[in-house]
């Protein structure tokens, strides 16, 4: 793929993602990743990689994978293995509501975590056909 | 390996119909933003337990609840939230907290004006200080700091992270950080405090060289 195929694979990509109701989303990754006088290419990567943290983050993926280590390697001061990461809202002055969100969660159940994980996956697999694509120079 | 254009779209047509409930904000109150920083800031405070566990030999205990509970906004170090108790051996026990504001080399070169204006401290997204230290840190007795970005790299983080950095310390002969090899066994600053920044972009290993030479690591870590 040469540049110009990579910017019509951007312009695709932004389309299916707008079409999905995340038009604030990908205003936001498009700024983003098109900063400091990228390629098309190097855009795409940077869009991907940071569609690739949404997904993984606001899925609770992320932050179940963490939590996961945690309870296998760290105790709490009464011996039993850590419960959950959440985020206080509280101390936000009533601007975020009041209370407690888990940050394991999924924000907008429900989510089927298998098809989300898959989902990433060939996010990544993409990355990597991208990043090697030997047209555009190989891994940047 | 290549790629052509068509197997390149079907990739997405097939990503993004598996990805798109999870990219919904939500009912909640809290801006997608702000928990997409959150959710990435405790993926890296695991990440930074996990490397003094691994490479310095650290005893981690967590200590307050049973569950990690990050502020939604940063303060002085208070021990009724949870944080880390890490023991070691040979070394002194360390505490790490998140979202934590340290007392800035500004405002102790010059203490005036009194009381302390919002310019005389600044928010770390992660910090690791000696036990027992209260209150907002003062550069000396920070261990590590860390910033998390969970964006596209752009280049107003290196300047806000060597912002950070200079109010931390000043640019010097190499000291000891008191850790064998992480985050490093020194660095060009006294006091001699660790800054890292830890990025989901892999652009930003494109500035390292800019950053190292001011004892700031700049970290690629997905999420």
């Amino acid at each position: 793929m040469d540049e110009s195929d990579y910017a019509e694979l951007l312009s695709h990509i932004r389309r299916r993602i707008r079409e999905a109701g995340s038009v604030d989303l990908d205003d936001a990754l498009a700024a983003a990743a098109s900063g400091g006088n990228r390629s098309p290419s190097a855009i795409v990567v940077a869009y991907l990689e940071q569609l690739r943290t949404v997904a993984r983050l606001r899925s609770g993926l992320a932050v179940s994978d963490a939590l996961l280590w945690l309870r296998e390697h760290v105790a709490t001061h009464n011996g039993e293995p850590v419960t959950g990461i959440h985020l206080d809202t509280a101390d936000a002055n009533g601007t975020y509501g009041d209370g407690t969100v888990d940050l394991t969660a999924a924000s907008a159940p429900p989510q089927d975590p298998a098809d989300a994980a898959l989902g990433i996956e060939e996010i990544d697999h993409l990355l990597q056909l991208v990043r090697s694509d030997d047209a555009i120079g190989g891994l940047r | 390996l290549s790629i052509d254009l068509a197997k390149a779209k079907a990739y997405v047509d097939s990503f993004v119909s598996k990805i798109e409930p999870s990219l919904a904000p939500g009912a909640s109150l809290l801006p997608a933003s702000v928990k997409d920083g959150k959710a990435y800031e405790a993926v890296v405070l695991c990440d930074v337990v996990r490397h003094l566990v691994e490479d310095e030999d650290y005893e981690p205990t967590l200590h307050g609840e049973p569950a990690i509970t990050l502020r939604a906004k940063g303060g002085e170090i208070d021990k009724k939230h949870p944080h880390f108790v890490l023991t070691h051996p040979d070394r002194p026990t360390l505490e790490a907290f998140t979202d934590i504001e340290f007392t800035t080399m500004s405002y102790l070169i010059d203490r005036a004006p009194a009381p302390e204006g919002r310019s005389h401290y600044h928010e770390l997204d992660v910090l690791v200080v000696e036990e027992g230290t209260a209150g907002r840190p003062t550069p000396e007795e920070i261990a590590i700091a860390v910033e998390c970005k969970a964006t596209a790299f752009e280049k107003w983080q290196l300047r806000a992270v060597l912002g950070v950095r200079r109010e931390l310390g000043l640019l010097s002969e190499h000291k000891l950080t008191g850790f064998a090899k992480w985050p490093t066994a020194t660095v060009p600053i006294t006091p001699a405090s660790c800054l890292m920044l830890y990025s989901t972009a892999s652009s930003v290993v494109e500035y390292r060289h800019a950053a190292s030479t001011y004892g700031v690591d700049l970290v690629h870590r997905p999420a």
